[in-house]
């Protein structure tokens, strides 16, 4: 398991360090710069290249590759090129919002997906199971920002409705500020509990197939019993780790549906500092989201290293 | 050396930006769409009422509220006062100045208004605003780098030999005295506010009719109506909100719901998607950004050849791209655009604009030109791809050969900069006085480059660009003005003016007083207010 857990950690090693390399790399390889971005708005250099000596775009590549590589190993990220102010700091700020949409987007897919998809195998070949399954290929197939533009659009046609333009911080009035995230986490979460859905059945569809059920159905026990103390526990373990596999949808999905309803947290965050060629921001983002899904894989690598050791001994 | 103002570094931004629907804060008469007929200041049935918060959008965050660069002064308005407003496109009324006097066409004397006070707000804390604010504000808007070049450009000397006296001098004669204070750059604040903060990035603290409430620039912004403000009725209502939103489908929807009382849409068909909303009416106003298409002779020679840039004028078909981009929701510009009053009538640019395709060719093949082939180079944001493409086709019919070359916008806005284009089309963005759009036909910009940006010289247009520049007297200097558009139009650019779109500006009903502008309700205009009955 030693020797598995090393493998694991280097090879995560070597994938962060490519992406330092890409994520320094490849908005400077973009054409147009912040420079040229920023001395379009006055106030801010005398003319272009003003601007790139006090960004210090004007330094040598690997001299403000080394820089940056210096500050990362030092805790710190940089500060933005627009606002001036340090990226922990502008990150901070967002990164509530942000967790608590992808809190919600998940509960919605698991609250949504399990049961359905306890249900479909319960329920195999029946309207119910074909409904269930139709429904999941359906949000599977459809884009996120397609479902949240048609959600947004049609209400508004027919009833003059819209979910909320914005909201108080969570800690002055969390039901409020709920309200305006439940909309965007449920339209996030429904592709998820697709997935959890189609999952979950099939899994379930093999455990109920057991002896073990067969036994504890001879038993006497009951079939709530059956399904979950038996049943959903023996399916539970690929279904948890494909919770870390989901890390990256929350995230691509964050940045669309934060976007589209105008939610202050770090995916629009990352659109407009793109946008802006903010490259401390731009690389910070990838860097820490690149961090993340990495994190995560190596935690569903060592799930299922720790849960079967076929994995860990190959 | 990368050009810096040729083509004004602002005026493409602020093009690119209205035309992706930034537009919160303009000028130019409200037109009611229903009836085609001039709208003049709303004359309501019911008396102004007091109270309730107007709710906006915007399009684009609200990157700054430093009011004296170009990304904060699309809200200073809310929050500053001026030494005098702008209120129309030419007219100038005092706001912190009661009056003024022109001694030797040099010298600016302003008397000052008393008992104006900035915000109830640390640092300033309500203190009475004196001419020695004005001479700090100015000096600061000098003192920007890229700041507003005809600070840099005019100023002798200013001074305030009293708290209520403002004396400006000019290094020669300036024409646009009046439009550059009554600039909404020209914003009044207080020093102590500067020293404070460091900048006025995330503060906002003047003497005019709103105090910041809360800002993030990703959200927006809330201003409340300041009770301190010098006119003691106004404004009427309590504050305003505005909400930056992702996109025009985005802003439609809150205005269906009624999260917003209005939607600037840039276009007829845009417009129409709320105009079946219960209690909305839908006015037109000519909006800021004027299309142009720019002939680089630095890079291709030919365009050297007036009769090469003749052909390419009367090869394009204006009112196609009027009626195919627009809906017909445009109007033919001239060298100046037709909000202002120094505008050549819409006959004789529309046979200025006359297309000839016969005659075209005819010039190409004189040039030797025949096989005239060259890029044209554009962000791809808003229309401006569809746009370039019906001039590839208009072109292509005289047997001018146009390669696209799209862009995103931060790529195209480097190229552009750094005169790497051979031809660009874009939507530049109108100012509150011709100046600038009439003065980037000189051959050095309006803020006058080291350098020929495009590569051609016109000693004869520039001599009369000076002299109106130099122009105080207002008949003289429109009298001037059109004199040279004349002379402009005869030399076929090398900045060819397209057209100025209509804006709509789609509000609820209960909104009144208001004249619809593309600076929202109307530069400077806060007497609007909402009557729900």
């Amino acid at each position: 398991m030693q020797t598995y857990l090393l493998q694991r950690l280097f090879l995560a090693a070597v994938t962060l360090l490519i992406v330092v390399v890409m994520a320094f790399s490849v908005l400077r390889i973009m054409p147009g710069s912040a420079a040229e971005m920023m001395v379009t708005e006055q106030g801010y250099a005398e003319d272009v290249q003003a601007m790139r000596e006090k960004l210090g775009l004007n330094e040598p590549v690997l001299s403000q590759f080394w820089d940056w590589l210096s500050d990362l190993f030092h805790g710190s990220l940089g500060e933005s090129l627009y606002s001036g102010k340090p990226i922990t700091e502008e990150i901070a700020n967002r990164l509530p919002v942000s967790l608590r949409l992808g809190f919600l987007m998940l509960m919605t897919g698991w609250i949504v997906g399990v049961p359905l998809g306890v249900l479909a195998a319960v329920k195999q070949g029946t309207a119910l199971d074909e409904m269930s399954r139709a429904t999941a290929v359906f949000f599977l197939a459809m884009p996120t920002f397609w479902v949240a533009t048609m959600f947004l659009v049609f209400p508004s046609i027919w009833f003059g409705w819209a979910p909320p333009l914005r909201s108080p911080p969570f800690m002055d009035d969390p039901i409020a500020n709920t309200k305006h995230l439940i909309w965007p986490a449920i339209i996030g979460g429904l592709p998820i509990s697709a997935a959890i859905v189609r999952v979950t059945r099939t899994l379930m569809l093999e455990v109920l197939r057991q002896d073990y059920i067969r036994t504890a159905r001879a038993k006497g026990l009951g079939q709530w019993a059956v399904l979950y103390r038996h049943g959903l526990r023996n399916a539970a373990p690929p279904l948890v780790t494909m919770m870390g596999l989901q890390v990256t949808a929350l995230i691509t999905g964050a940045v669309i549906l934060e976007q589209i309803f105008g939610i202050p947290g770090v995916g629009r965050y990352i659109i407009q500092a793109a946008i802006a060629r903010d490259y401390p921001v731009v690389q910070a983002l990838l860097l820490i989201t690149a961090a993340l899904l990495l994190a995560s894989n190596l935690a569903v690598d060592m799930a299922y290293g720790y849960l079967d050791p076929r994995i860990r001994l190959r | 050396m990368i050009s810096k103002a040729r083509l004004s570094r602002r005026g493409f931004l602020g093009g690119a930006l209205a035309a992706t629907g930034l537009a919160i804060a303009g000028c130019g008469g409200g037109e009611d769409e229903a009836s085609g007929t001039p709208q003049p200041v709303e004359t309501s049935e019911t008396l102004p009422k007091r109270g309730g918060t107007v709710h906006l959008a915007s399009l684009t965050p609200v990157l700054s509220l430093d009011p004296h660069t170009t990304e904060g002064v699309s809200v200073a308005t809310y929050f500053y006062s001026y030494v005098v407003h702008v209120t129309d496109w030419q007219g100038n009324v005092g706001d912190l100045a009661e009056s003024w006097e022109i001694v030797d066409e040099l010298n600016w004397i302003f008397k000052l208004r008393p008992g104006v006070r900035f915000h109830d707000v640390p640092p300033a804390n309500g203190r009475e605003v004196v001419a020695e604010d004005i001479v700090y504000s100015i000096e600061r808007i000098r003192s920007l780098p890229g700041a507003f070049e005809q600070w840099k450009d005019w100023t002798d000397k200013h001074e305030a030999p009293d708290d209520g006296t403002y004396i400006y001098r000019t290094s020669k004669p300036y024409g646009y005295m009046l439009m550059t204070l009554g600039s909404p750059l020209s914003a009044i604040v207080p020093r102590e506010a500067v020293e404070e903060f460091g900048d006025l990035k995330s503060h906002a603290i003047g003497s005019g009719p709103f105090t910041l409430d809360n800002y993030a620039r990703d959200e927006g912004l809330e201003v409340v109506r300041n009770p301190n403000y010098y006119r003691p009725d106004i404004p009427y209502i309590d504050g305003t909100n505005i909400r930056v939103l992702p996109d025009d489908s985005s802003v439609q929807v809150a205005y269906r719901a009624g999260s917003i009382d209005v939607y600037n849409a840039d276009n007829k068909l845009k417009a129409d998607t709320v105009r079946d909303v219960g209690g909305t009416s839908v006015r037109s106003y000519l909006g800021r950004p004027y299309a142009v298409f720019v002939l680089n002779a630095a890079r291709v020679e030919a365009f050297k050849d007036e009769r090469v840039r003749e052909a390419v004028d009367i090869a394009l078909d204006r009112k196609a791209m009027i009626d195919k981009l627009y809906f017909g929701g445009a109007e033919l510009a001239g060298p100046v655009g037709p909000v202002w009053d120094t505008a050549l009538p819409p006959e004789e640019i529309e046979q200025a604009y006359q297309r000839d395709v016969a005659k075209a060719k005819q010039l190409l093949s004189a040039a030797g030109a025949e096989d005239l082939r060259f890029t044209l180079s554009f962000g791809n944001i808003s229309n401006w791809a569809d746009r370039a493409a019906i001039m590839k086709d208009n072109l292509a019919e005289v047997g001018i050969t146009v390669d696209l070359r799209p862009g995103e916008i931060g790529s195209w806005l480097a190229d552009m900069l750094g005169g790497n284009f051979e031809t660009t089309s874009y939507s530049h963005l109108a100012y509150l006085s011709d100046e600038i759009q009439l003065q980037s036909h000189h051959t050095y910009g309006w803020g006058r480059t080291e350098a020929s940006y495009l590569g051609i010289e016109d000693a004869e247009v520039d001599s009369r660009l000076d002299q109106i520049q130099e122009t105080i007297d207002d008949e003289e200097r429109i009298r001037l003005s059109q004199e040279v558009q004349r002379l402009v139009l005869k030399r076929h650019g090398p900045t060819l003016v397209l057209f100025q779109p209509y804006g709509y500006w789609c509000a609820y009903n209960y909104l009144k007083g208001y004249t619809p502008t593309a600076y929202g309700f109307g530069l400077y205009k806060y007497d609007y207010w909402i009557d729900k009955g």
